[in-house]
Protein backbone atom coordinates (compact mmCIF):
# COMPACT_ATOMS: atom_id res chain seq x y z
CA UNK A 1 0.00 0.00 0.00
CA UNK A 2 2.74 2.37 0.95
CA UNK A 3 4.54 1.54 -2.25
CA UNK A 4 1.40 2.28 -4.20
CA UNK A 5 1.14 5.72 -2.66
CA UNK A 6 4.80 6.39 -3.22
CA UNK A 7 4.67 5.49 -6.88
CA UNK A 8 1.35 7.22 -7.52
CA UNK A 9 3.18 10.41 -6.67
CA UNK A 10 5.47 9.87 -9.61
CA UNK A 11 2.65 8.79 -11.86
CA UNK A 12 0.79 12.01 -11.27
CA UNK A 13 3.66 14.41 -11.21
CA UNK A 14 6.15 12.99 -13.64
CA UNK A 15 3.86 12.41 -16.57
CA UNK A 16 4.98 14.21 -19.71
CA UNK A 17 3.74 17.75 -20.13
CA UNK A 18 0.95 16.91 -22.52
CA UNK A 19 -1.38 19.80 -22.20
CA UNK A 20 1.05 22.34 -23.54
CA UNK A 21 -0.81 22.64 -26.79
CA UNK A 22 -3.77 24.31 -25.14
CA UNK A 23 -1.65 26.36 -22.81
CA UNK A 24 0.41 28.94 -24.65
CA UNK A 25 1.04 30.64 -21.34
CA UNK A 26 3.79 28.27 -20.28
CA UNK A 27 5.55 28.20 -23.63
CA UNK A 28 7.70 30.63 -25.49
CA UNK A 29 5.17 32.07 -27.92
CA UNK A 30 5.54 31.29 -31.61
CA UNK A 31 7.73 33.94 -33.18
CA UNK A 32 11.25 35.02 -34.00
CA UNK A 33 13.86 35.17 -31.23
CA UNK A 34 17.58 35.77 -30.85
CA UNK A 35 18.68 33.17 -28.33
CA UNK A 36 21.58 30.94 -27.34
CA UNK A 37 21.67 27.45 -28.83
CA UNK A 38 21.49 26.09 -25.29
CA UNK A 39 18.26 27.99 -24.65
CA UNK A 40 16.81 26.80 -27.96
CA UNK A 41 17.61 23.24 -26.89
CA UNK A 42 15.99 23.75 -23.47
CA UNK A 43 12.88 25.29 -24.99
CA UNK A 44 12.72 22.43 -27.50
CA UNK A 45 12.74 20.02 -24.57
CA UNK A 46 9.75 21.78 -23.04
CA UNK A 47 7.91 21.67 -26.37
CA UNK A 48 8.67 17.95 -26.58
CA UNK A 49 7.03 17.42 -23.20
CA UNK A 50 10.13 17.00 -21.03
CA UNK A 51 8.93 16.91 -17.45
CA UNK A 52 12.19 16.23 -15.63
CA UNK A 53 15.72 17.46 -16.04
CA UNK A 54 18.49 16.15 -13.81
CA UNK A 55 21.98 17.43 -14.32
CA UNK A 56 25.23 18.85 -13.12
CA UNK A 57 26.54 22.12 -14.54
CA UNK A 58 29.40 22.09 -17.02
CA UNK A 59 30.56 24.57 -19.62
CA UNK A 60 29.17 24.86 -22.29
CA UNK A 61 25.97 23.02 -21.30
CA UNK A 62 25.26 24.92 -18.09
CA UNK A 63 22.82 27.33 -19.68
CA UNK A 64 20.48 24.44 -20.48
CA UNK A 65 20.31 23.48 -16.79
CA UNK A 66 20.14 27.09 -15.66
CA UNK A 67 17.28 27.89 -18.00
CA UNK A 68 15.34 24.71 -17.23
CA UNK A 69 15.74 25.24 -13.49
CA UNK A 70 13.47 28.23 -13.98
CA UNK A 71 11.30 27.03 -16.84
CA UNK A 72 10.46 23.47 -15.81
CA UNK A 73 8.78 24.42 -12.51
CA UNK A 74 6.76 26.99 -14.47
CA UNK A 75 5.61 24.15 -16.72
CA UNK A 76 4.77 21.79 -13.84
CA UNK A 77 7.97 19.87 -14.49
CA UNK A 78 10.89 19.06 -12.19
CA UNK A 79 14.47 20.25 -12.14
CA UNK A 80 17.01 18.28 -10.13
CA UNK A 81 20.48 19.60 -9.42
CA UNK A 82 22.45 16.39 -8.87
CA UNK A 83 25.75 15.81 -7.12
CA UNK A 84 27.47 14.63 -10.29
CA UNK A 85 26.88 13.28 -13.77
CA UNK A 86 26.66 9.66 -12.63
CA UNK A 87 23.72 10.53 -10.43
CA UNK A 88 22.22 12.74 -13.14
CA UNK A 89 22.10 9.89 -15.63
CA UNK A 90 20.70 7.54 -12.99
CA UNK A 91 17.99 10.05 -12.05
CA UNK A 92 16.70 10.46 -15.58
CA UNK A 93 16.57 6.69 -16.08
CA UNK A 94 14.50 6.37 -12.89
CA UNK A 95 12.27 9.26 -13.90
CA UNK A 96 11.68 7.69 -17.29
CA UNK A 97 10.49 4.46 -15.65
CA UNK A 98 8.17 6.57 -13.54
CA UNK A 99 6.62 7.93 -16.73
CA UNK A 100 8.56 11.14 -17.34
CA UNK A 101 10.12 12.33 -20.52
CA UNK A 102 13.50 12.97 -18.94
CA UNK A 103 16.68 14.63 -20.07
CA UNK A 104 20.14 15.64 -18.96
CA UNK A 105 22.74 17.91 -20.52
CA UNK A 106 26.49 17.72 -20.19
CA UNK A 107 29.79 18.01 -22.02
CA UNK A 108 32.70 15.62 -22.72
CA UNK A 109 33.96 14.97 -19.16
CA UNK A 110 30.45 14.57 -17.74
CA UNK A 111 29.49 12.37 -20.68
CA UNK A 112 32.37 10.04 -19.76
CA UNK A 113 30.99 9.70 -16.24
CA UNK A 114 27.53 8.89 -17.55
CA UNK A 115 28.63 6.02 -19.77
CA UNK A 116 28.00 3.21 -17.31
CA UNK A 117 24.41 4.27 -16.80
CA UNK A 118 23.92 4.90 -20.50
CA UNK A 119 24.83 1.27 -21.08
CA UNK A 120 22.21 0.36 -18.47
CA UNK A 121 19.68 2.50 -20.34
CA UNK A 122 20.44 0.69 -23.61
CA UNK A 123 19.96 -2.71 -22.02
CA UNK A 124 16.82 -1.74 -20.13
CA UNK A 125 15.52 0.10 -23.21
CA UNK A 126 14.88 3.28 -21.30
CA UNK A 127 13.84 6.33 -23.31
CA UNK A 128 16.01 9.26 -22.22
CA UNK A 129 17.61 12.21 -23.95
CA UNK A 130 21.23 13.11 -23.31
CA UNK A 131 22.37 16.43 -24.66
CA UNK A 132 26.13 16.64 -25.08
CA UNK A 133 27.42 20.13 -25.81
CA UNK A 134 30.93 19.34 -26.98
CA UNK A 135 33.97 21.26 -25.82
CA UNK A 136 37.62 20.95 -26.66
CA UNK A 137 39.34 18.06 -24.85
CA UNK A 138 40.82 15.65 -23.94
CA UNK A 139 40.22 16.08 -20.22
CA UNK A 140 39.58 19.70 -19.23
CA UNK A 141 41.37 20.76 -22.43
CA UNK A 142 40.05 24.11 -23.59
CA UNK A 143 36.88 24.03 -21.55
CA UNK A 144 35.38 27.21 -22.97
CA UNK A 145 36.22 26.45 -26.60
CA UNK A 146 34.24 24.29 -29.03
CA UNK A 147 35.17 20.99 -30.70
CA UNK A 148 33.62 17.87 -32.26
CA UNK A 149 35.57 15.24 -30.41
CA UNK A 150 32.75 13.08 -29.02
CA UNK A 151 31.85 11.60 -32.42
CA UNK A 152 32.98 8.16 -31.29
CA UNK A 153 32.23 8.51 -27.58
CA UNK A 154 28.59 9.05 -28.53
CA UNK A 155 28.65 5.76 -30.45
CA UNK A 156 31.05 3.54 -28.54
CA UNK A 157 31.46 5.25 -25.16
CA UNK A 158 29.39 2.80 -23.15
CA UNK A 159 30.23 -0.86 -22.65
CA UNK A 160 28.48 -3.78 -24.29
CA UNK A 161 26.66 -4.26 -27.56
CA UNK A 162 24.21 -1.64 -28.69
CA UNK A 163 23.32 0.73 -31.52
CA UNK A 164 23.08 4.45 -30.93
CA UNK A 165 20.95 7.27 -32.21
CA UNK A 166 23.02 10.45 -32.33
CA UNK A 167 21.79 13.72 -33.84
CA UNK A 168 23.94 16.67 -34.86
CA UNK A 169 22.40 20.16 -35.18
CA UNK A 170 24.23 22.90 -37.09
CA UNK A 171 22.29 25.98 -36.02
CA UNK A 172 20.35 27.40 -33.11
CA UNK A 173 17.15 26.56 -34.98
CA UNK A 174 18.20 22.94 -35.32
CA UNK A 175 19.12 22.83 -31.63
CA UNK A 176 15.41 23.42 -31.00
CA UNK A 177 14.10 21.16 -33.76
CA UNK A 178 16.47 18.29 -33.05
CA UNK A 179 15.83 18.29 -29.31
CA UNK A 180 12.19 17.64 -30.12
CA UNK A 181 13.24 14.96 -32.61
CA UNK A 182 15.54 13.41 -30.01
CA UNK A 183 12.61 13.04 -27.61
CA UNK A 184 10.39 11.69 -30.36
CA UNK A 185 12.92 9.08 -31.47
CA UNK A 186 13.65 8.09 -27.91
CA UNK A 187 9.96 7.59 -27.17
CA UNK A 188 9.30 5.79 -30.47
CA UNK A 189 12.24 3.42 -30.22
CA UNK A 190 12.31 3.16 -26.43
CA UNK A 191 16.01 3.92 -26.30
CA UNK A 192 18.42 6.65 -25.19
CA UNK A 193 19.02 9.32 -27.82
CA UNK A 194 22.07 11.56 -27.82
CA UNK A 195 21.91 15.11 -29.12
CA UNK A 196 25.52 15.85 -29.98
CA UNK A 197 25.67 19.62 -30.13
CA UNK A 198 28.76 21.78 -30.63
CA UNK A 199 29.83 24.18 -27.91
CA UNK A 200 29.90 26.78 -30.66
CA UNK A 201 26.15 26.33 -31.20
CA UNK A 202 25.34 26.11 -27.50
CA UNK A 203 27.09 29.43 -26.92
CA UNK A 204 25.98 31.21 -30.06
CA UNK A 205 23.07 33.60 -30.32
CA UNK A 206 21.17 33.32 -33.55
CA UNK A 207 17.67 33.41 -34.95
CA UNK A 208 15.21 30.88 -33.58
CA UNK A 209 11.77 30.67 -35.13
CA UNK A 210 9.30 28.94 -32.85
CA UNK A 211 6.48 27.47 -34.88
CA UNK A 212 2.91 27.09 -33.73
CA UNK A 213 2.76 24.20 -31.24
CA UNK A 214 0.05 22.42 -33.22
CA UNK A 215 2.45 22.09 -36.16
CA UNK A 216 4.99 20.19 -34.06
CA UNK A 217 4.61 16.43 -34.05
CA UNK A 218 5.12 14.97 -30.57
CA UNK A 219 5.50 11.23 -29.98
CA UNK A 220 4.71 9.27 -26.82
CA UNK A 221 5.98 5.87 -25.82
CA UNK A 222 4.14 2.64 -26.40
CA UNK A 223 2.96 1.59 -22.95
CA UNK A 224 1.82 -1.68 -21.46
CA UNK A 225 -1.88 -1.99 -22.17
CA UNK A 226 -1.81 0.28 -25.25
CA UNK A 227 -3.16 -1.24 -28.46
CA UNK A 228 -0.13 -2.50 -30.33
CA UNK A 229 0.71 0.05 -32.96
CA UNK A 230 4.47 -0.16 -33.17
CA UNK A 231 6.61 -2.80 -34.80
CA UNK A 232 7.04 -6.03 -32.87
CA UNK A 233 10.61 -5.44 -31.81
CA UNK A 234 9.64 -2.31 -29.86
CA UNK A 235 8.21 -3.56 -26.61
CA UNK A 236 5.55 -1.77 -24.60
CA UNK A 237 6.98 -0.11 -21.51
CA UNK A 238 5.64 -0.56 -18.03
CA UNK A 239 5.50 2.30 -15.59
CA UNK A 240 5.96 2.35 -11.86
CA UNK A 241 2.81 3.37 -10.07
CA UNK A 242 0.44 1.91 -12.61
CA UNK A 243 -0.06 -1.41 -10.90
CA UNK A 244 2.44 -3.48 -12.87
CA UNK A 245 4.96 -5.70 -11.17
CA UNK A 246 8.05 -4.31 -12.76
CA UNK A 247 11.58 -5.60 -12.65
CA UNK A 248 14.08 -3.36 -14.37
CA UNK A 249 17.49 -4.94 -14.53
CA UNK A 250 20.72 -4.37 -16.35
CA UNK A 251 21.43 -8.08 -16.14
CA UNK A 252 20.41 -10.45 -18.94
CA UNK A 253 16.64 -10.66 -19.00
CA UNK A 254 13.66 -11.99 -20.89
CA UNK A 255 11.15 -9.76 -22.66
CA UNK A 256 9.14 -9.70 -19.43
CA UNK A 257 12.11 -8.26 -17.56
CA UNK A 258 12.77 -11.45 -15.59
CA UNK A 259 16.45 -12.33 -15.12
CA UNK A 260 17.66 -15.05 -17.45
CA UNK A 261 21.29 -15.75 -18.29
CA UNK A 262 20.57 -18.35 -20.95
CA UNK A 263 22.77 -17.76 -24.02
CA UNK A 264 19.83 -17.83 -26.42
CA UNK A 265 17.81 -15.39 -24.32
CA UNK A 266 20.56 -12.81 -24.01
CA UNK A 267 21.64 -13.07 -27.62
CA UNK A 268 18.02 -12.61 -28.72
CA UNK A 269 17.67 -9.54 -26.48
CA UNK A 270 20.82 -7.90 -27.81
CA UNK A 271 19.95 -8.65 -31.42
CA UNK A 272 16.43 -7.32 -30.95
CA UNK A 273 17.62 -4.09 -29.30
CA UNK A 274 20.20 -3.51 -32.03
CA UNK A 275 17.77 -4.34 -34.81
CA UNK A 276 15.35 -1.68 -33.58
CA UNK A 277 17.82 0.85 -34.92
CA UNK A 278 19.58 -1.00 -37.70
CA UNK A 279 16.27 -1.93 -39.35
CA UNK A 280 14.69 1.49 -38.96
CA UNK A 281 14.25 3.64 -42.03
CA UNK A 282 13.10 6.87 -40.43
CA UNK A 283 16.06 7.73 -38.21
CA UNK A 284 18.75 8.81 -40.65
CA UNK A 285 18.54 12.36 -42.00
CA UNK A 286 21.08 13.68 -44.44
CA UNK A 287 21.31 16.94 -46.34
CA UNK A 288 22.79 16.90 -49.83
CA UNK A 289 23.24 19.63 -52.41
CA UNK A 290 24.83 20.12 -55.84
CA UNK A 291 25.70 16.46 -56.27
CA UNK A 292 24.41 16.05 -59.84
CA UNK A 293 27.42 17.52 -61.60
CA UNK A 294 29.90 17.23 -58.72
CA UNK A 295 33.50 16.18 -59.29
CA UNK A 296 34.25 16.49 -55.60
CA UNK A 297 32.16 16.56 -52.48
CA UNK A 298 32.60 18.17 -49.07
CA UNK A 299 31.12 16.16 -46.22
CA UNK A 300 30.63 17.71 -42.80
CA UNK A 301 28.31 17.92 -39.78
CA UNK A 302 27.41 20.24 -36.96
CA UNK A 303 28.95 23.68 -36.86
CA UNK A 304 31.76 22.79 -39.31
CA UNK A 305 29.12 22.14 -41.95
CA UNK A 306 28.39 25.86 -42.10
CA UNK A 307 31.76 27.08 -43.35
CA UNK A 308 31.89 23.87 -45.40
CA UNK A 309 28.69 24.83 -47.21
CA UNK A 310 29.92 28.40 -47.62
CA UNK A 311 33.08 26.95 -49.18
CA UNK A 312 31.00 24.85 -51.59
CA UNK A 313 29.13 27.96 -52.76
CA UNK A 314 32.36 29.95 -53.13
CA UNK A 315 34.10 27.13 -55.03
CA UNK A 316 31.18 26.72 -57.41
CA UNK A 317 31.36 30.45 -58.16
CA UNK A 318 34.93 29.83 -59.22
CA UNK A 319 33.76 27.05 -61.52
CA UNK A 320 34.91 24.14 -59.38
CA UNK A 321 32.09 21.62 -59.25
CA UNK A 322 31.83 20.66 -55.63
CA UNK A 323 28.88 19.00 -53.97
CA UNK A 324 27.84 19.07 -50.32
CA UNK A 325 26.69 16.42 -47.86
CA UNK A 326 25.78 17.04 -44.23
CA UNK A 327 25.07 14.35 -41.67
CA UNK A 328 22.13 15.45 -39.54
CA UNK A 329 22.20 12.01 -37.95
CA UNK A 330 25.71 10.86 -37.04
CA UNK A 331 24.66 7.42 -35.81
CA UNK A 332 23.44 5.12 -37.18
CA UNK A 333 26.00 6.03 -39.82
CA UNK A 334 24.32 6.49 -43.20
CA UNK A 335 26.33 3.80 -45.04
CA UNK A 336 23.83 2.95 -47.76
CA UNK A 337 22.55 6.47 -48.33
CA UNK A 338 26.09 7.77 -48.63
CA UNK A 339 27.01 5.11 -51.17
CA UNK A 340 23.93 5.94 -53.22
CA UNK A 341 24.71 9.67 -53.19
CA UNK A 342 28.15 9.14 -54.70
CA UNK A 343 28.09 9.43 -58.48
CA UNK A 344 30.86 7.99 -60.60
CA UNK A 345 32.38 11.37 -61.41
CA UNK A 346 33.17 12.18 -57.81
CA UNK A 347 36.85 11.51 -57.34
CA UNK A 348 37.62 13.64 -54.27
CA UNK A 349 35.81 13.54 -50.94
CA UNK A 350 36.70 16.08 -48.26
CA UNK A 351 35.58 15.45 -44.70
CA UNK A 352 35.58 18.63 -42.61
CA UNK A 353 35.41 18.29 -38.82
CA UNK A 354 36.73 19.81 -35.60
CA UNK A 355 38.81 16.88 -34.36
CA UNK A 356 41.83 14.92 -35.48
CA UNK A 357 39.83 12.94 -38.03
CA UNK A 358 36.93 10.82 -36.78
CA UNK A 359 34.00 10.79 -39.19
CA UNK A 360 36.57 10.50 -41.97
CA UNK A 361 37.27 6.94 -40.81
CA UNK A 362 33.64 6.01 -41.34
CA UNK A 363 33.63 7.71 -44.73
CA UNK A 364 36.75 5.72 -45.66
CA UNK A 365 34.95 2.56 -44.64
CA UNK A 366 31.94 3.34 -46.82
CA UNK A 367 33.38 5.08 -49.90
CA UNK A 368 35.94 3.02 -51.78
CA UNK A 369 36.23 4.62 -55.22
CA UNK A 370 37.30 8.18 -54.43
CA UNK A 371 40.25 9.86 -52.78
CA UNK A 372 39.26 10.78 -49.26
CA UNK A 373 40.88 13.82 -47.68
CA UNK A 374 40.54 14.65 -44.02
CA UNK A 375 40.20 18.38 -43.32
CA UNK A 376 40.63 18.77 -39.60
CA UNK A 377 40.59 21.75 -37.28
CA UNK A 378 41.81 21.59 -33.72
CA UNK A 379 42.52 24.14 -31.02
CA UNK A 380 38.94 25.08 -30.22
CA UNK A 381 38.47 27.01 -33.44
CA UNK A 382 35.75 26.66 -36.06
CA UNK A 383 37.33 26.00 -39.47
CA UNK A 384 37.23 29.06 -41.70
CA UNK A 385 35.76 29.03 -45.18
CA UNK A 386 39.09 30.15 -46.52
CA UNK A 387 40.99 27.22 -45.01
CA UNK A 388 38.53 24.74 -46.51
CA UNK A 389 38.64 26.41 -49.93
CA UNK A 390 42.45 26.33 -49.91
CA UNK A 391 42.52 22.66 -49.04
CA UNK A 392 40.08 21.77 -51.81
CA UNK A 393 41.87 23.88 -54.39
CA UNK A 394 45.26 22.45 -53.47
CA UNK A 395 43.96 18.91 -53.85
CA UNK A 396 42.14 19.51 -57.08
CA UNK A 397 45.11 21.33 -58.58
CA UNK A 398 43.15 24.22 -59.95
CA UNK A 399 44.31 27.14 -57.93
CA UNK A 400 43.05 30.45 -59.25
CA UNK B 1 27.27 42.03 -47.34
CA UNK B 2 28.78 40.59 -44.19
CA UNK B 3 29.76 43.05 -41.45
CA UNK B 4 31.55 42.20 -38.26
CA UNK B 5 32.16 43.79 -34.89
CA UNK B 6 34.48 42.61 -32.13
CA UNK B 7 34.15 44.01 -28.62
CA UNK B 8 37.22 43.47 -26.46
CA UNK B 9 37.52 43.89 -22.72
CA UNK B 10 37.97 42.06 -19.46
CA UNK B 11 35.46 39.93 -17.58
CA UNK B 12 33.08 42.09 -15.58
CA UNK B 13 33.03 45.09 -17.91
CA UNK B 14 29.87 43.97 -19.67
CA UNK B 15 31.55 43.01 -22.93
CA UNK B 16 29.19 40.12 -23.63
CA UNK B 17 26.17 42.11 -22.49
CA UNK B 18 27.08 44.85 -24.95
CA UNK B 19 27.48 42.18 -27.62
CA UNK B 20 24.05 40.75 -26.91
CA UNK B 21 22.37 44.15 -27.01
CA UNK B 22 24.08 45.10 -30.26
CA UNK B 23 23.13 41.75 -31.82
CA UNK B 24 19.52 42.08 -30.67
CA UNK B 25 19.25 45.61 -32.07
CA UNK B 26 20.48 44.38 -35.46
CA UNK B 27 18.15 41.40 -35.17
CA UNK B 28 15.22 43.80 -34.71
CA UNK B 29 15.93 45.12 -38.21
CA UNK B 30 15.07 41.64 -39.51
CA UNK B 31 18.67 40.86 -40.48
CA UNK B 32 20.53 37.63 -39.86
CA UNK B 33 23.02 37.99 -37.04
CA UNK B 34 25.30 35.63 -35.14
CA UNK B 35 26.74 36.61 -31.78
CA UNK B 36 29.48 34.58 -30.16
CA UNK B 37 31.91 35.14 -27.34
CA UNK B 38 35.31 33.96 -26.21
CA UNK B 39 36.37 33.94 -22.61
CA UNK B 40 38.74 32.12 -20.34
CA UNK B 41 38.02 30.09 -17.25
CA UNK B 42 37.96 33.16 -15.00
CA UNK B 43 34.77 34.79 -13.86
CA UNK B 44 36.26 38.25 -13.61
CA UNK B 45 39.40 39.84 -14.87
CA UNK B 46 40.17 37.55 -17.78
CA UNK B 47 40.35 38.63 -21.39
CA UNK B 48 36.92 38.50 -23.05
CA UNK B 49 35.69 39.29 -26.48
CA UNK B 50 32.22 39.29 -28.01
CA UNK B 51 31.86 38.97 -31.77
CA UNK B 52 28.87 40.04 -33.81
CA UNK B 53 28.63 38.99 -37.43
CA UNK B 54 25.67 40.32 -39.38
CA UNK B 55 24.41 40.85 -42.90
CA UNK B 56 23.33 44.13 -44.41
CA UNK B 57 20.57 42.72 -46.64
CA UNK B 58 17.57 40.68 -45.59
CA UNK B 59 17.82 37.03 -46.58
CA UNK B 60 21.61 36.90 -46.71
CA UNK B 61 23.12 33.96 -44.85
CA UNK B 62 26.15 33.72 -42.56
CA UNK B 63 28.31 30.70 -43.32
CA UNK B 64 31.74 31.72 -42.13
CA UNK B 65 31.91 31.98 -38.35
CA UNK B 66 35.69 32.15 -38.15
CA UNK B 67 36.22 35.29 -40.14
CA UNK B 68 39.79 36.44 -40.53
CA UNK B 69 39.21 40.13 -39.86
CA UNK B 70 36.68 42.54 -38.42
CA UNK B 71 35.16 45.78 -39.69
CA UNK B 72 34.83 47.28 -36.22
CA UNK B 73 36.76 46.93 -32.99
CA UNK B 74 35.30 48.34 -29.80
CA UNK B 75 38.12 48.21 -27.28
CA UNK B 76 37.28 48.50 -23.61
CA UNK B 77 40.56 47.22 -22.12
CA UNK B 78 44.13 46.51 -23.10
CA UNK B 79 44.48 43.00 -21.81
CA UNK B 80 45.28 40.47 -24.51
CA UNK B 81 44.96 43.11 -27.19
CA UNK B 82 47.98 41.86 -29.12
CA UNK B 83 46.04 38.66 -29.78
CA UNK B 84 43.59 40.61 -31.89
CA UNK B 85 46.05 42.55 -34.03
CA UNK B 86 45.99 39.97 -36.80
CA UNK B 87 42.24 40.56 -37.18
CA UNK B 88 42.75 44.13 -38.39
CA UNK B 89 42.32 44.91 -42.08
CA UNK B 90 42.28 47.98 -44.28
CA UNK B 91 39.63 50.43 -43.15
CA UNK B 92 38.90 48.61 -39.91
CA UNK B 93 37.34 51.12 -37.57
CA UNK B 94 38.82 50.97 -34.08
CA UNK B 95 37.15 52.73 -31.19
CA UNK B 96 39.14 52.95 -27.99
CA UNK B 97 38.75 54.88 -24.79
CA UNK B 98 40.53 58.14 -24.16
CA UNK B 99 41.95 56.83 -20.90
CA UNK B 100 43.78 54.01 -22.65
CA UNK B 101 45.19 55.78 -25.66
CA UNK B 102 48.76 55.98 -24.45
CA UNK B 103 48.86 52.27 -23.76
CA UNK B 104 47.45 51.10 -27.03
CA UNK B 105 49.94 49.92 -29.60
CA UNK B 106 47.12 48.78 -31.78
CA UNK B 107 47.58 51.66 -34.14
CA UNK B 108 50.55 50.73 -36.30
CA UNK B 109 48.42 49.15 -38.98
CA UNK B 110 48.68 51.52 -41.95
CA UNK B 111 45.09 52.20 -42.87
CA UNK B 112 42.82 51.64 -39.92
CA UNK B 113 40.50 54.43 -38.85
CA UNK B 114 40.85 55.38 -35.23
CA UNK B 115 38.24 56.92 -33.02
CA UNK B 116 38.44 57.76 -29.39
CA UNK B 117 35.52 57.66 -27.00
CA UNK B 118 35.73 60.26 -24.25
CA UNK B 119 35.18 57.78 -21.46
CA UNK B 120 36.36 60.07 -18.67
CA UNK B 121 33.82 62.67 -19.68
CA UNK B 122 31.10 60.05 -19.95
CA UNK B 123 31.93 58.51 -16.57
CA UNK B 124 31.78 61.94 -14.97
CA UNK B 125 28.15 62.25 -16.04
CA UNK B 126 27.03 58.74 -15.13
CA UNK B 127 25.96 57.58 -11.71
CA UNK B 128 28.28 54.58 -11.75
CA UNK B 129 30.76 52.80 -14.00
CA UNK B 130 28.45 49.87 -14.79
CA UNK B 131 26.84 51.43 -17.83
CA UNK B 132 30.04 52.42 -19.62
CA UNK B 133 29.69 49.48 -22.00
CA UNK B 134 26.52 51.03 -23.39
CA UNK B 135 28.38 54.17 -24.39
CA UNK B 136 30.44 52.09 -26.81
CA UNK B 137 27.23 51.05 -28.52
CA UNK B 138 26.24 54.71 -28.78
CA UNK B 139 29.61 55.45 -30.33
CA UNK B 140 29.17 52.56 -32.73
CA UNK B 141 25.75 53.84 -33.78
CA UNK B 142 27.28 57.26 -34.46
CA UNK B 143 29.82 55.75 -36.86
CA UNK B 144 27.65 53.02 -38.36
CA UNK B 145 24.62 55.06 -39.31
CA UNK B 146 22.69 52.07 -40.73
CA UNK B 147 21.91 51.07 -37.16
CA UNK B 148 19.35 53.44 -35.71
CA UNK B 149 20.04 54.44 -32.13
CA UNK B 150 16.32 53.98 -31.43
CA UNK B 151 16.73 50.23 -31.98
CA UNK B 152 19.53 50.18 -29.42
CA UNK B 153 17.36 52.10 -26.97
CA UNK B 154 14.50 49.67 -27.50
CA UNK B 155 16.82 46.73 -26.88
CA UNK B 156 18.38 48.29 -23.80
CA UNK B 157 14.89 48.85 -22.39
CA UNK B 158 14.04 45.18 -22.82
CA UNK B 159 17.41 43.83 -21.67
CA UNK B 160 18.37 46.08 -18.74
CA UNK B 161 17.72 45.61 -15.10
CA UNK B 162 15.48 48.32 -13.72
CA UNK B 163 18.13 49.95 -11.55
CA UNK B 164 20.58 50.37 -14.44
CA UNK B 165 18.09 51.28 -17.14
CA UNK B 166 18.30 55.05 -16.76
CA UNK B 167 22.08 55.07 -16.65
CA UNK B 168 22.30 52.66 -19.56
CA UNK B 169 20.19 54.89 -21.78
CA UNK B 170 22.15 57.94 -20.68
CA UNK B 171 25.44 56.18 -21.41
CA UNK B 172 24.18 55.30 -24.88
CA UNK B 173 23.40 58.94 -25.62
CA UNK B 174 26.69 60.10 -24.15
CA UNK B 175 28.63 57.61 -26.24
CA UNK B 176 26.83 58.85 -29.33
CA UNK B 177 27.92 62.41 -28.70
CA UNK B 178 31.35 61.86 -27.14
CA UNK B 179 33.34 60.27 -29.92
CA UNK B 180 36.16 61.90 -31.85
CA UNK B 181 38.17 60.82 -34.83
CA UNK B 182 41.86 60.47 -34.06
CA UNK B 183 44.33 61.56 -36.71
Amino acid sequence: MEYQTFFSFFRIYLSPIKKYQEDYGILMKPGRYLVLGDIACAEGAIYAGCSLFAGYPITPATEIAEYLSRRLPECNGYFLQMEDEIASSAAIIGASWAGAKAMTATSGPGFSLMQENISYAYHTETPIVIVVVQRSGPSTGQATYPAQQEFYQARYGAHGDYESIVLSPNSVQEAFDMTIRAFNLSEMYRLPVILLMDGAIGHMREELIIPKPETIQIEYRYKLGDPQTRENQILPMGQFGEGHKLLVTGSAHEISGKRNYAPEVHSATIRRICSKISNASDIIEIESRYLDDAKAVIISYGISARPAYGAVLALRKKGIKVGFIRFKTLWPFPDIILQKLMNEDINHVFVVEMNNGMAVREVQRVIKNAKIISVTQLGGVIPSMESIIKKVEAQMECKN
Amino acid sequence: MIKSVRIIGIGGQGVIKAGIILAKAIFLKGLNVVQTQTYGAEVRGGAVNADIIFVTEKGEEIYDLNIGSFDFFLIMANRGLERHESFLKDNTIVIFPQSLVPEIKFSDHPSIKKYVILDKEILRQLEGPFSLNMSYLGAFAKIYSDLEIELLKKTIKSESREKYLKDNLKALELGFSNIRELF
